[in-house]
């Protein structure tokens, strides 16, 4: 009874300090990410002369926006099918195939990962550039083609509505994003995969179904949930992103013209196209969520069933069969290691022109860009460092009031925070100009690392909440089992079982949102003006790249030391959380 | 339609035996149930006919056919699984219509032929739903018409009631084998509830540890158990163990001691004098008195009333005995007001209920 009495109070006191802290991030996450997406749908339509369509049709008059538009999206819906076409029979080969060097090859596949696209497509430079490897191959030994191709800038023109509306194919776009993204749909599907209950294909076998029948009926239907996931976040990034088409000078994409349209902004008079086209990538990645937000919940009744024996399907192919897997699998590798093969070629290399290997190597891009570098890479640890900070102690927070629906926002909560998921970076910065723009402590053109450093936070919290809800939903059952068994011992339960564990995950989640947020490409492109507050992407681009005689050697350098930070922070993380790993990668 | 013959089958998992030696032929038509306790390798038996595993050794007929290296998906058998394995994408009407379909059926054949499956089972009007917006006992149906649609030789069953709640899993029993019966197709019931294995079958085999034990109809398997394990797992059993003091092999009887009593009893098997043998009665074939009206000549046990449990039709009493718990079930409704729990009573045991095994 004494117990009880002293309980309530204590109870009751922690409960209103919750909710308190619970409204102070709802309105954190309310200010910097619902509110500047609302600004970019209201400024879409205010135009000199009040509120109207305006800004749309001055969007639409103009054929050069319009070709980017069709451009844009041709690059998303195509990177989606090649990175589906790569993803998916990965997915089937790793998930159902047993084969010698199985666990090699579900490795080297995920290398992609441990690059940021931009790096990955300055890494390309020298493989499938204009004066690449695959070009002096084709050109000058094999004789196949006259003279060299770009295979990075190229685009195509798939068919013309009219004259002034072409719709071209961006392949160089295309192609780099399929080799940096079909991890995105290898993860989501094998996820899917392994969980199909076996009894479902098999039912169909003894009903007389069998190879690609039995795929294209039961199989891939029961992945779809994953392989949609996984479709979404190819689209969306693909969709929005902003580094590749600068790497690649590619400008006629939505991206691109929201960044060179900046100026505008800093020069005091707000770009209605900017706000159109954020308009339309709000608009896209909301419906795009939506729609797979209807097949996502699908999973949820598949594994419905329960009872039966699992028996792992698994083959051993041979023969043919086993020939191809090799050569699709080893095909997949390298074309998945040539960015880093280009990159760290380019980086250690004295000079490198029209041959297929550098003729000397030095460490000299190394020496000349470090003392250049270091004030920029320096902030960028700042940033990133306070951000993944940030979002550490936010997951928790967060984390903590949803999985325990501590009060009756917490449903809102959780829907805010999954928002960065599916809105790209552009938004953010196009969002915080047209927000804060002027405002005290947040102005981008002021305040710079004050404003990208929340950019940051906000744009990576997903990791740190999904790592610490992973969590809290494992220490909820080891604290069960240990007040039943110990009863009393259950504040040392606590101490030596939770918090060590809670302090993991988000430890983990905090890697991931601070490697990002060191790679963070277009929030940065968008929210820095001068290189007095810029971080390394910024001086890879600016700076770096631009450097007329030796530009693209000492970017590779820069871009080769982001992939060592990037495998390290990865390693340590995987060790950390193991298998839930993927999950982080998942919608 | 089909007989189905497995000769010596055996099938291992790394060292598990899951089916050993097994041989058993099923008739046309004949609904035949695998009878055995969770892990005794029923399921596997049925994945081998099935195809979904190859066997070690020993070879599956159908009729004369050598099935052993068919695929499964050419061998026209009907499985239900055990989880049904609905297929939550599609609606009930693709569901049943799949086999069909692989089967090139015209469209409207396949609608006409659909329909008459569902309305078999008592589906009717259900085509647009989805699995997950069915009941478990409609799921289980659905499972079946799919099953039964393509005509399949061999109905294959793995536990198909065993997700549905005891009332549903009586009636959907006597379903099963009506239409079973009504589309006379040779039908393999796997199941571990012996009741229902008892009520549904025309013949079932005892399995235990990747064996068979015995093959019979229920009745006999139910009144002639030749095996302990069989008498135990079939129905409740009591076992009292008993001394074996002559054996008459001529007239091929023996004389037992049971609780310093004599009985005589015929016997077949293998006995000496001085063997220590079991005694399996069933609770039904005892009866209780009280200490002073126990008759003479016959055999009998003294124990204390622990427990009286009223099942409906009949009563249960659990009396303790220097042998162990001892259950008699009665239904003489006079003997409830007789005996209360704690009374000590005799148990009347009638010799020609026994039946012997040696340990
Ligand atoms: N795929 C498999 N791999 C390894 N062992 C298996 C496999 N399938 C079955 N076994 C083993 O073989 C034995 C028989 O299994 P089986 O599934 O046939 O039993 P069952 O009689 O159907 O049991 P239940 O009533 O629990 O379904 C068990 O010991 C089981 O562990
Ligand atoms: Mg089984």
């Amino acid at each position: 009874m004494l117990d009880l009495k002293k309980a309530i109070p204590k109870r009751l006191l922690e409960e209103k300090n919750i909710s308190l802290v619970a409204s102070l991030i709802n309105l954190i996450l309310i200010t910097f990410i619902v509110l500047p997406i609302f600004a970019i749908l209201v400024k879409a339509f205010i135009s000199p002369r009040g509120i109207s369509f305006e800004n749309f049709i001055i969007f639409w008059s103009n054929s050069y926006y319009r070709e980017a538009l069709y451009a844009t999206f041709m690059a998303a819906i195509f990177t989606v099918i090649t990175t589906s076409l790569i993803g998916i029979p990965l997915a089937y080969i790793l998930v159902r195939y047993d084969f010698p060097g199985k666990s090699f090859f579900s490795i080297l596949v995920l290398v992609p990962l441990i690059m940021p696209p931009f790096v990955g497509a300055l890494g390309l430079y020298k493989i499938l550039g204009i004066s690449g490897v695959v070009n002096i191959i084709l050109v000058n030994i094999l004789h196949v083609l006259d003279k060299p191709v770009n295979f990075l800038y190229g685009d195509m023109l798939l068919f013309a509505l009219s004259d002034y509306d072409k719709i071209y194919l961006p392949y160089g776009i295309i192609l780099i994003n399929t080799l940096h993204l079909y991890p995105l749909i290898y993860l989501n599907c094998a996820a899917s995969l392994s969980n199909i209950d076996p009894s479902l294909e098999e039912q169909a076998e003894n009903l007389g179904s069998r190879g690609f029948h039995l795929f294209r009926t039961i199989t891939f239907p029961l992945m779809r949930p994953g392989w949609m996931a996984g479709a979404v976040l190819v689209f969306i990034w693909t969709f929005s992103d902003l580094g590749t088409p600068l790497i690649v000078h590619y400008f006629k994409m939505l991206s691109v013209i929201v960044f060179f349209k900046l100026y505008e902004i800093t020069a005091g008079n707000p770009s209605p196209v900017s706000y159109v086209i954020g308009f339309i990538m709000v608009i896209v990645s909301f419906i795009t969520l939506f729609i797979s937000r209807k097949y996502i919940s699908l999973s949820r009744y598949v594994m419905m069933f329960s009872g039966g024996r699992h028996v792992r399907r698994l083959y051993r192919p041979s023969g043919v069969k086993l020939i191809l897997v090799y050569f699709f699998l080893i095909t997949l590798s390298l074309s998945a290691l040539s960015p880093h093969i280009g990159l760290t070629l380019v980086a250690f290399s004295k000079k490198w022109v029209l041959t297929l290997i550098p003729e000397q190597f030095t460490l000299d891009n190394f020496y000349y860009v470090t003392p250049l570098a270091a004030p920029f890479i320096f902030r960028s640890f700042i940033y990133s460092l306070i951000a993944a900070g940030i979002d550490i102690i936010l997951g928790a927070f967060i984390a903590y009031i949803v999985s325990r629906k501590l009060f009756i926002g917490s449903d809102l909560l959780d829907l805010i925070a999954t928002i960065p998921l599916a809105v790209p970076g552009i938004i953010f910065g196009l969002g915080y100009w047209a927000l804060f723009y002027k405002v005290p402590l947040l102005d981008p053109l002021s305040y710079t690392p004050i404003i990208l450093t929340i950019s940051y936070s906000m744009r990576r919290m997903p990791y740190t909440v999904r790592a610490a809800y992973a969590g809290l939903l494992q220490i909820d059952e080891a604290l069960e089992e240990a007040s039943i068994n110990l009863g009393a011992t259950r504040m040392k339960t606590f101490k030596k079982i939770t918090l060590p564990l809670l302090v993991m995950n988000l430890f983990a989640g905090g890697i991931l949102s601070f490697i990002n947020a060191l790679i963070e490409v277009s929030t940065t492109f968008l929210l820095v003006v001068t290189d007095k507050y810029a971080p390394t992407t910024w001086f890879l681009y600016f700076r770096a790249l631009a450097d007329p005689r030796r530009g693209l050697a000492i970017a590779s350098a820069v871009g080769f030391l982001f992939v060592v930070i990037i495998a390290v922070a990865l390693f340590v993380t995987n060790k950390i959380l193991g298998s839930k790993m993927g999950s982080v990668f998942r919608l | 339609m089909v007989r189905v013959k497995l000769v010596n089958v055996t099938k291992r998992f790394g060292d598990v035996i899951a089916v050993n030696n097994v041989s058993f032929e099923v008739k046309e038509g004949e609904l035949f149930t695998l009878l055995g306790p969770s892990g005794c390798g029923k399921t596997t038996t049925l994945r081998l006919i099935a195809g979904f595993y190859k066997p070690d050794s020993g070879e599956i007929y159908f009729n004369d056919e050598l099935v052993n290296n068919i695929p499964p998906y050419k061998r026209n058998t009907g499985m239900v699984f055990q989880n049904y394995a609905l297929w939550p994408h599609m609606r009930v009407f693709d569901n049943v219509s799949y086999g069909l379909k692989l089967r090139n059926w015209p469209p409207r054949k396949i609608i006409k032929r659909v329909k008459e499956m569902l309305k078999l089972v008592g589906l009717a009007g259900k085509e647009k739903r989805y699995p997950s917006e069915l009941s478990g006992g409609e799921q289980q149906r659905v499972a079946l018409a799919r099953a039964l649609v393509i005509e399949p030789r061999v109905l294959l069953l793995d536990e198909p009631l065993s997700n549905l709640d005891a009332k549903l899993r009586v009636k959907m029993r006597s379903e099963i084998r009506k239409i079973q019966k009504k589309l006379g197709i040779t039908t393999i019931y796997v199941t571990h509830d012996q009741e229902e294995a008892l009520s549904i079958s025309d013949r079932i085999a005892v399995m235990n540890k990747g064996k068979i034990l015995q093959i019979g109809d229920p009745v006999d398997i139910y009144e002639k158990p030749k095996d302990i394990f069989v008498n135990d797992f079939i129905g409740t059993t009591n076992f009292i163990p008993a001394r074996v003091i002559e054996v008459d092999s001529k007239a091929r009887k023996i004389i037992l001691n049971i609780n310093d009593q004599k009985i005589v009893k015929d016997y077949y098997g293998d006995v000496e004098v001085g063997m220590d043998v079991i005694c399996a009665v069933r609770p039904e074939s005892l009866s209780i008195t009280s200490l002073s009206e126990k008759p003479k000549d016959k055999p009998f046990i003294v124990g204390r009333i622990d427990l009286i449990d009223f099942l409906g039709k009949i009563i249960r009493y659990e009396i303790e005995t220097d042998f162990g718990l001892i259950r008699v079930d009665t239904s003489e409704k006079s003997l409830r007001e007789k005996f209360k729990e704690g009374d000590k009573v005799a148990i009347v045991i009638e010799p020609e209920t026994i039946r012997i095994f040696t340990k």
